[in-house]
């Protein structure tokens, strides 16, 4: 039985949740070897293990708490007291959250969009503002510059033929 | 293989964050001449995999684990600079979203993981694949892991006043981990080959 490419990403999207949300539980629950070759040579050291590193010799360490508080810290959502729950829920979200972030990320930056599809849809709408922008002044469309410069320059990065920027065009007003 | 903060001195970190930015961007320049929006669906959930293979710890010695870098497989099936970028995307999610791997090591992980690992993987995969399609696979996965350990060995070595044998531990405990990632690796690529979603060898090297 051949599977076409949609349902073989289906496949493949169903083989990410049941890594992230099943296969996590059975994880082995220590440190990884980078962590554990640090920990034995801090413990080297006479630091107990655990404990801070010993300043370098060589320069300032930076601080190991206090510059950002991660919302999902080792993979532990809180409020959820489990600890397998709440790992498979932060795998999930963390997978989800890859694969958005690279759909919009490769999205503009891939050029030669032939078809109208659901991610330069999703890229569209990012883009919206600016194109409200250049729709409220003609001139502004043929004005690639001057749109771009209006624009949120952040996902202003690939100016495109209007034609094959593959999103519905957002009449003002609507959206 | 992640560096936490509070291990690496400021005059290691502050370069290495430059370098990976500088790599992330070039990088993103190389893609965007090659990629296709019909693949952009597969490579989105091929990054999604690789976030949730480095969740499935193994162990590789009492009370010791290890992860899969994932360099390796999307080396292999999207070429260096689409690799580079979904590794990129994977490290930082991690760091940001769950504290896995420093802030300000977030460069050198970024180096490590998304550089390192990922050319490496690539040039030994482009140089072994016609001979040996799926050797190429298993080599450029083991020395892609080796390379992105040595790299944050060498971070870490130029940090803090450990010697050869925290290196040592590293080659060797990145070497079993590597084997494992690999005969991974070759299962993926095999079926995604088989599934038709990524072009096969032959069809690759005619390309």
């Amino acid at each position: 039985m051949k599977l076409t490419r949609g349902q073989s990403l289906t496949l493949l999207g169903c083989a990410v949740l049941v890594v992230a949300g099943i296969l996590s539980f059975f994880a082995y629950p220590f440190p990884d070897a980078l962590e554990d070759s640090l920990e034995q040579h801090r413990a080297a050291d006479g630091m107990p293990a655990g404990s801070d590193p010993s300043p370098s010799p060589t320069g300032e360490t930076t601080e190991a708490t206090g510059t950002w508080n991660a919302p999902f810290p080792d993979y532990a959502v809180p409020g959820v007291e489990n600890e397998g729950l709440g790992g498979a829920l932060a795998g999930i979200l963390g997978a989800a959250g890859t694969f958005v972030v690279l759909l919009l990320l490769l999205s503009l930056l891939s050029r030669n969009s032939a078809a109208p599809s659901p991610f330069a849809i999703l890229a569209s709408i990012c883009r919206c503002r600016s194109i409200r922008a250049a729709e409220s002044e003609p001139d502004a469309r043929r004005d690639r510059a001057g749109r771009m410069r209006r624009g949120p320059s952040h996902v202003a990065v690939s100016p495109r033929p209007s034609n094959t920027a593959g999103g519905p065009r957002r009449r003002p007003g609507h959206g | 293989m992640h560096i936490p903060d509070g291990i690496l001195s400021t005059h290691v970190w502050v370069p290495l964050a430059a370098g990976g930015v500088g790599a992330v961007a070039l990088a993103a320049r190389a893609a965007r001449k090659r990629l296709a929006e019909e693949s952009v669906p597969l490579i989105g959930l091929m990054g999604a995999f690789v976030f949730a293979l480095q969740m499935l710890n193994f162990p590789i010695a009492a009370g010791v684990s290890d992860h899969v870098v994932g360099a390796g497989l999307l080396a292999v099936i999207f070429g260096p600079s689409v690799a580079m970028l979904c590794m990129a995307a994977v490290v930082t999610i991690q760091a940001l979203v769950f504290g896995d791997g420093g802030i300000a090591a977030l460069g050198a992980n970024v180096v490590n993981m998304a550089v390192l690992s990922t050319l490496t993987a690539w040039a030994v995969y482009h140089a072994l694949k016609e001979r040996l399609p799926n050797v190429a696979v298993v080599a450029a996965t083991l020395l892609g892991v080796l390379a992105g350990a040595g790299g944050a060995a060498a971070w870490v070595m130029l940090s803090q006043p450990y010697g050869a044998k925290f290196l040592g531990a590293m080659v060797l405990t990145h070497f079993v981990s590597g084997m494992v990632e690999a005969a991974v690796t070759l299962a993926v690529v095999k079926t995604l080959r088989a599934a038709g979603l990524v072009p096969g060898v032959a069809k690759e090297v005619a390309r």
